[in-house]
């Protein structure tokens, strides 16, 4: 397997870890409700409940065997090229498949509570502890803690200058996204667990602060990521280094988003076991137990029934809209990549040369420059690729911006087979070309001397 | 003070957030001068429009359960002095309940027995204004 393989097998495992950790811990309710079902509190070890634990956690297991298994199969595909687009597809693979023991045992649980009328209160009746909702600014940590992440991202301007504004853009961006969920967990309902104000007020406050810390946590972290990538761009040969921390902050960041969600449910399950506990049933206002849709809620968020984090109330007017538009923006992200990677995988670079100009053309890569800049044209069969700044490569070709060693930095675009190569010298780079066979190479190499004539 | 407010219900939702301030005086989970949520936070928690809860604190300052400051927002009343019309409303509702009540068969010492539980129950006492 090649260093790129290996790549994307670690981070397959990193998110099949991601998508089965969280369901394998499903089997422990979170303050009434198990698998998207709301029960009475007095049910939550029911034998039969005990015995659909089980149940549920081999079918996960065999679930996540199977797609490690498939993951082995999609990276091992003879043609390198279609790897990254086999990986994609086994990413969707693996968050339908990580869902599937889920509504299996939904439903098997959906149909034990109405055979054994398990009752609780309606949902239209709302609870409201009014001293707990009093203090809720004070729960969180301050705002300013923004601040820090803030200051992290500045490092990219330092180091870049006016060089990098996209990462600079990208990294400020995700500070602006994890900002976005330190506000929606701010202003979520403070909710009334039982009908003890100082244990309501216990379990919102720590709740809320460590949402809040994770927050902040995640800016810091992709402000440090933002950094790294412009320490990258200065020094590539710093890119494994790159990509290990890179991963290894988002490894960190997922795993105290679990522990933090599993701390919680211990804490709420401690706390309200000797309470008289405010358990309802709004299972009618989930469907399939993880969309929320109710139309008496005016809050756009709420924390998720199933799994970490918030959702959208798709009730509420503009809920529908921001739903929507989620929707779209992942479609036509998701879309708009595959079709890229596989114009990348079939995609022939082409070099167009007329009097004036030199156009190489390749999906994502064109490069064109003047004749006039053309300081000298070689053939060479020796060129080492060092590294990959920012291109697309397979073991069967390089395009892009690379790191030679015989030349730097270069703009590549070759076919690894054809030891070949046409070299033009331009004033601030080199440009590398061949075609696939050494016929059309020489061809290429012919017509730049003879423009140059 | 916890409430319920029931969406199903058909007592509007401002009647029963006054309901629900009056009996947690009452019981004795909001005392006299304790600060009660603003109408913009209170809104926000029950999930309803501001105007509904306004609605709600307009008649319970006229009733003189609460007191408004502009600085302090709302907070509940040292005293709760008789309201005009109030007799006249409660042996209105007392008679309607009171009939119905031996409309169903209850006899006169099992309604009495009951309204003097409720009354007992209650913690605030007007008296001294102290609680129980």
């Amino acid at each position: 397997m090649t260093v790129f393989t290996w790549i994307l097998m670690i981070n397959g495992l990193f998110v099949l870890g991601a998508l089965m950790i969280p369901m394998l811990m499903e089997i422990r309710p979170r303050f009434n409700v198990l698998w998207g079902v709301a029960l009475p509190m007095d049910v939550l070890d029911h034998p039969a409940i005990n015995s659909l634990r089980t149940r549920y956690t081999r079918q996960l297991l065999g679930m996540t065997l199977a797609a490690g298994l498939l993951l082995w199969g999609v990276l091992n595909v003879r043609a390198e090229e279609f790897r990254v687009i086999g990986y994609l597809l086994w990413v969707f693979a693996c968050i339908g498949l990580s869902f599937v023991p889920y509504r299996w045992t939904r439903r098997a649980l959906s149909a034990l509570k109405v055979r054994h009328d398990w009752q609780l209160e309606s949902s239209t009746v709302v609870h409201i502890d009014t001293r707990a909702s009093a203090h809720k600014h004070t729960y969180p940590v301050k705002p300013m803690w923004f601040i820090l992440p803030l200051l992290t991202a500045l490092g990219i301007v330092l180091l870049r200058g006016t060089q990098s504004m996209e990462l600079l853009g990208v990294t400020l961006l995700i500070i602006l996204v994890a900002g976005g969920l330190y506000i929606v967990n701010r202003r979520t309902r403070v909710r009334a667990y039982t009908r003890n104000t100082d244990i309501n007020i216990h379990l919102n406050h720590v709740i809320r602060r460590r949402w809040s810390i994770v927050t902040v946590a995640a800016a810091q972290m992709g402000s440090i990521a933002g950094v790294l990538n412009a320490w990258v761009l200065n020094d590539p040969s710093a890119a494994p280094a790159y990509m290990t921390l890179t991963m290894g902050t988002a490894a960190v960041l997922v795993m105290l988003l679990i522990l933090m969600d599993a701390a919680n449910k211990r804490m709420i399950a401690a706390l309200t076991a000797n309470a008289q506990t405010l358990a309802q049933d709004d299972d009618a206002d989930w469907s399939e137990g993880t969309l929320y849709k109710n139309p008496r809620d005016q809050k756009l968020f709420v924390p998720k029934r199933v799994g970490i984090g918030f959702t959208i109330n798709t009730g509420h007017p503009r809920g529908k809209a921001l739903f929507a538009v989620v929707m779209a923006a992942v479609v036509l992200l998701v879309g708009g990549i595959m079709v890229l990677l596989i114009g990348l995988a079939t995609d022939q670079p082409a070099i167009h040369v007329d009097a004036s100009t030199v156009q190489v053309k390749a999906v994502m890569f064109n490069y064109a420059f003047d004749v006039k800049d053309i300081q000298d044209v070689e053939l060479t069969d020796q060129v080492t690729v060092l590294d990959k700044t920012n291109g697309a490569a397979t073991s069967s070709y390089a395009r892009g911006q690379f790191t030679t060693r015989e030349y730097g930095t270069v703009q590549l675009y070759i076919y690894r087979s054809q030891p070949q190569m046409v070299i033009i010298h331009l004033p601030d780079t080199t440009v590398i070309y061949n075609e696939e066979s050494t016929e059309a190479t020489l061809a290429v190499y012919e017509e730049i001397v003879a423009v140059l004539e | 003070m916890i409430f319920a407010l029931d969406y199903n219900d058909t007592t509007p939702i401002y009647v029963q957030l006054r309901n629900c301030i009056v009996l947690a005086i009452g019981r004795g989970e909001l005392q006299p001068g304790e600060r009660i949520p603003t109408i913009r936070q209170l809104a926000e928690d029950v999930g309803v429009n501001p105007m509904t809860v306004s609605k709600a604190y307009t008649i319970m300052k006229n009733e003189g359960f609460i007191q408004v400051d502009r600085r302090h927002g709302a907070q509940i009343s040292m005293e709760f002095p008789d309201h005009r019309g109030f007799h006249q409303r409660l042996e209105s509702e007392l008679r309607l309940y009171a009939t119905e009540a031996s409309l169903r068969g209850m006899d006169e010492t099992s309604f009495m027995a009951m309204c003097q539980e409720i009354y007992r129950n209650i913690q605030y006492r007007p008296a001294t204004g102290e609680i129980k």
